[in-house]
């Protein structure tokens, strides 16, 4: 969402909204983001612990890799704690869940329906290398993004 | 299309995210539930795949190759060539036009065979190398030493001087099936111990045209460079396979990677070990694979076997009386698919065993009892630096088939030059396919003698060869040059 001028959120059943950035950490490479205070019952996901992943779990990517809505895909854990490139937060979850441009911001989920990562970034020159930010640096991070914005 | 109107209309630069997901310290409904029978059987699922990880990833090792490369310009050669560097560090630095060496590294996986430290790998991962360090899962590092290579398989074995390591059990690779799920586990781009899923795409793989003796196993776990040399395995947490090679149009991952099977790899890799090369069967006959125009012309049904085009005068096939126009359609009591599965059949039978042999000769079946021979394996370059005037000379053994290929006059003895590098005293003045007959006026019979004679030659000193070339002698003095001195 970094340099969007305009947000949209569609949500599964068709229904958009224009929503708010609520906080963002750029080092983190997340955001938090509120469709609108008004809507009510929307299927949240929870936040599972991905401190309790392992190598070998299998799990599924959702997301809009080229503008392909709902797309599912899926993967095992390929290795944790897994550093790349500069950033404060160097643990990443690795996945050969295929993920592809537009899966940015999809999670990745275990097999219990909870989100442990968040993808962000894939190795270009070849497939099946994924790297995700863990639930777990997720959830430090949100309290902070909702209450002060940073 | 109306929802992307919609979009247009409102200048939207991010559209996303389908499902939402809010801390619940919100309050929100969660998303439906998974029922409790899917999630025991994913439980179970991903319980194994994490477990098969667990017990095979300790045997998985990280492999780094240093190569010397000899090359006319320097990789930062635009840098040093730039007219601003000259005029401030002179021509001196970096010369252009100058051979220089430099140190070129590479990555691979390697897999942990037995407790006292022998690895299994590929030989494309460490050949020429010059360095190799061997990685272990628990990030402890050692320099590794090449105990033996088979380049016609691609399988090199690695020794590293450790104890108690976990090496890997090795599986029954004759028993996968396509649909089998297999986790491949290596190094790609170097980002170590990575484990991925898939499945076994087929078996049986040949004519990829990656090595002479194919048997790959295809896969669709993703296999990236530097996965070369690795660990495929079973959901027993055995090994069934190499991985080796993919295919690509880009140079990654595109769902096809492939394996060579474990059977193989072990048979290679115990040959290796037991009498430090392979063994290998042998026919001496060439073969083709039948087309439908071939059988119709040979009156047999089927396409299946292999015709024999060509037998080697004397050779095991000939002494039991094969001829050219046969089809071998059974060996050692198993049906003959096609030439690649002959050449793999009879590269693993016993030299010396007498094996049964069905061929359709002339539209009738004939069995013919053929010992098998050994396959006359081209011995390994020899990779010696020398630092005097025959630095940078690369040599082989005279066998009877170079002498004949090269027409080179019966009678004449010595080793046959292979390079000449760059930056060797002895370029220009010695050729490619030259025989290097005497060093120092002492005749050379072979590889041995040679590295003996020329091992002795001091760095300053100047040596004299007698040269076998285009049908003549010729005598020639190299001078060693400063940079041996």
């Amino acid at each position: 969402v970094d340099g969007a001028d305009e947000i949209k959120v569609i949500l599964s059943d068709g229904r958009g909204f224009k929503t708010k950035v609520v906080g963002r950490d750029r080092k983190a490479d997340l955001a938090l983001i509120r469709v609108s205070s008004a809507l009510k019952n929307l299927p949240a996901l929870s936040l599972g612990e991905s401190g309790r992943m392992r190598v070998g779990d299998w799990v599924v990517a959702i997301g809009n890799p080229f503008g392909l809505e709902e797309t599912v895909t899926q993967g095992i854990i390929s290795a944790r704690g897994r550093a790349i490139g500069p950033g404060p937060y160097e643990t990443f979850l690795q996945t050969d869940a295929p993920i592809n441009p537009g899966n940015s911001g999809g999670p990745p989920i275990n097999i219990s329906g909870e989100v442990i990562g968040i993808n962000t970034a894939i190795l270009s020159s070849g497939q099946g290398i994924g790297f995700a930010i863990p639930s777990d640096v997720a959830k430090r991070i949100i309290p902070r993004l909702r209450e002060m914005g940073m | 299309m109306k929802k992307v109107c919609w979009r247009k209309s409102f200048r939207v630069v991010v559209v996303v995210i389908l499902f939402v997901f809010i801390s619940h310290m919100w309050g929100t409904v969660f998303a439906a539930d998974v029922s409790p029978a899917a999630k025991e059987f994913l439980r179970k699922m991903s319980d194994s795949l994490s477990q098969v990880s667990e017990v095979t990833r300790p045997s998985v090792v990280n492999i780094s190759t240093t190569t010397i490369v000899t090359m006319k310009e320097s990789p930062l050669g635009q840098f040093f060539s730039d007219p601003y560097f000259r005029r401030f560090f002179g021509d001196d630095f970096g010369h252009p036009s100058m051979p220089r060496k430099f140190m070129q590294s590479a990555l691979g996986s390697g897999v942990i065979m037995s407790r006292d430290g022998y690895v299994l790998t590929n030989y494309h991962v460490i050949k020429d190398a010059q360095e190799i360090k061997v990685i272990l899962y628990d990030k402890r590092e050692f320099a590794g030493k090449v105990i033996g290579a088979d380049p016609l398989t691609d399988i090199a074995i690695v020794k590293v001087d450790a104890q108690d390591l976990p090496a890997i059990r090795i599986g029954d690779s004759g028993k996968l099936k396509a649909g089998d799920i297999v986790l491949a586990i290596g190094n790609p781009f170097g980002l170590n111990q990575t484990v991925t899923m898939g499945i076994v795409s087929a078996v049986g793989r040949a004519n990829v045209g990656i090595s002479s003796f194919e048997d790959f196993i295809q896969t669709d776990a993703a296999i990236n460079p530097g996965n070369s040399g690795g660990a495929l395995v079973n959901t027993n947490g055995e090994l069934v396979g190499i991985n080796t090679a993919i295919f690509s149009t880009s140079g990654g991952y595109v769902g096809i990677g492939f394996a060579i099977p474990s059977d193989m790899a072990d048979a290679v890799a115990q040959s290796i070990l037991k009498y430090g090369r392979v063994i290998r069967g042998w026919l001496g006959v060439t073969v083709e694979d039948l087309t439908p125009a071939l059988s119709k012309s040979f009156g047999v049904k089927t396409e299946k076997g292999a015709l024999v085009t060509d037998v080697v005068k004397n050779g095991p096939a000939d002494k039991a009386g094969l001829e050219r126009g046969d089809i071998i359609v059974e060996f050692e009591g198993k049906p003959v698919e096609d030439t690649a599965e002959l050449r793999n059949q009879v590269a693993s039978a016993a030299p010396g065993k007498a094996v049964p042999a069905k061929v359709i000769r002339s539209g009738k079946e004939e069995t013919l009892t053929i010992t098998i021979g050994e396959f006359p394996e081209k011995k390994p370059l020899k990779k010696v630096e020398y630092n005097n005037a025959l630095k940078g000379v690369e040599v082989e053994d005279l066998t009877p088939d170079l002498r004949e290929s090269l027409n080179i006059a019966a009678g004449t003895e010595g080793v046959l030059v292979v390079t000449v590098s760059e930056d060797s005293p002895a370029y220009g003045s010695v050729m490619k396919n030259d025989v290097i007959e005497e060093v120092d006026h002492k005749p050379i019979k072979g590889v041995k003698e040679y590295d003996e004679i020329v091992s002795g030659i001091k760095p300053s000193d100047t040596a004299l060869l007698l040269i076998y070339r285009n049908g003549g002698n010729i005598f020639v003095a190299i001078k060693a040059s400063e940079s041996t001195r």
